[in-house]
């Protein structure tokens, strides 16, 4: 079985011509198209809405977190007054007094501790008068907390 | 006819479905050709192109237009069928003397027909390998352009001309 006319080149590329020119999406290509860009467009909507949903909640949590931790330092800064910073001096004062008889007691206990703090006292006194006024202004919210109960 | 700039200004001016109806106007044929040319069946063939655009559209934002439009469509076309062929036929076979094998059974069932028609002859271009399948399909689709060819297919002109020649020596040689 052969094509009539396979042997003249001509007439077989015009066979091969007719076979794919007519070669075409269907009439409702278009209309399919649109129905599925359609559905493509609403779960490109849902996603993009669901993503802005989630940065959204992403900043506001952060703003939450920065806004109470400045709020938190704001508190303590407006704590440390002329108060707070009697509550600091008083506490340094005691402590003061108590060191001699505790030092003599650790020293029993733990014999080289005086020692060794006396050979760091350049880091521990700067140190522990720092963890003091630092400690200050919350002591003194608790003492006002517990006063206006 | 819409230059590619024109296509992405209106997709940068938000119009993106309007910049799609041009893509789509402009190479629904020829992606479609493409498509088949891979699958040799037109209803997946409209499936596949029906996904390239819908792939083109999802893209279209991300267009820097440093290759052709048409280029960068074809390369989703391309590999959209070749995924498409690969699901339909996971081992695909295109071996000399299977193809050969193909053919003459394909030549014998159509040897009671007192003339092949364009059917039958598709589907003698069906058992070709599938570059040369390809190269014929869109040559005679894209109103025989070797340039057009090759830019559909990502190769040298000089290819499609040898790959078309073998295709048609290897045709007249079974008709």
């Amino acid at each position: 079985m052969s094509f009539p006319d396979s042997a003249d080149p001509a007439s077989f590329d015009e066979r091969l011509s007719r076979a794919f020119a007519g070669l075409d999406v269907s009439s409702d290509f278009d209309a399919l198209l649109t129905a599925r860009l359609a559905r493509e467009s609403e779960q490109d909507f849902a996603q993009r809405l669901h993503l802005a949903r989630q940065l959204e909640l992403e900043r506001y949590r952060n703003a939450r977190f920065h806004a109470s931790w400045r709020q938190e330092a704001r508190a303590l800064l407006r704590l440390l007054t002329s108060e707070t910073a009697g509550v600091a001096v008083l506490i340094v004062l005691v402590g003061s007094a108590v060191w001699g008889p505790l030092a003599a007691w650790a020293n029993v206990q733990w014999p080289g501790l005086s020692d060794a703090l006396h050979q760091n006292a350049a880091i521990v006194w700067p140190s522990l008068l720092g963890v003091l006024f630092g400690l200050a202004p919350l002591l003194a919210r608790r003492l006002r907390d517990l006063r206006a109960d | 006819m819409l230059t590619d700039r024109g296509v992405t200004e209106l997709v940068q001016s938000g119009h993106r479905d309007e910049a799609l109806a041009v893509v789509v106007r402009q190479l629904r044929r020829k992606v479609f050709g493409l498509a088949y040319s891979y699958l040799h069946n037109r209803d997946a063939a409209e499936d596949v192109a029906q996904e390239v655009f819908i792939k083109v559209w999802r893209a279209l934002p991300a267009f820097d237009g440093r290759a052709a439009l048409s280029t960068w469509v074809y390369a989703i076309a391309r590999n959209a069928s070749l995924s498409a062929l690969r699901m339909r036929r996971p081992q695909v076979s295109l071996s000399d003397s299977a193809v050969a094998a193909q053919i003459d059974s394909a030549s014998a069932a159509t040897a009671d027909e007192a003339q092949l028609d364009a059917a039958a002859l598709r589907r003698l271009v069906e058992q070709l390998p599938l570059k040369q399948r390809q190269v014929v399909t869109l040559f005679y689709m894209q109103e025989q352009s070797h340039e057009e060819v090759a830019a559909m297919l990502a190769m040298p002109v000089g290819t499609v001309k040898t790959l078309l020649h073998r295709a048609r020596d290897r045709l007249r040689q079974i008709t």
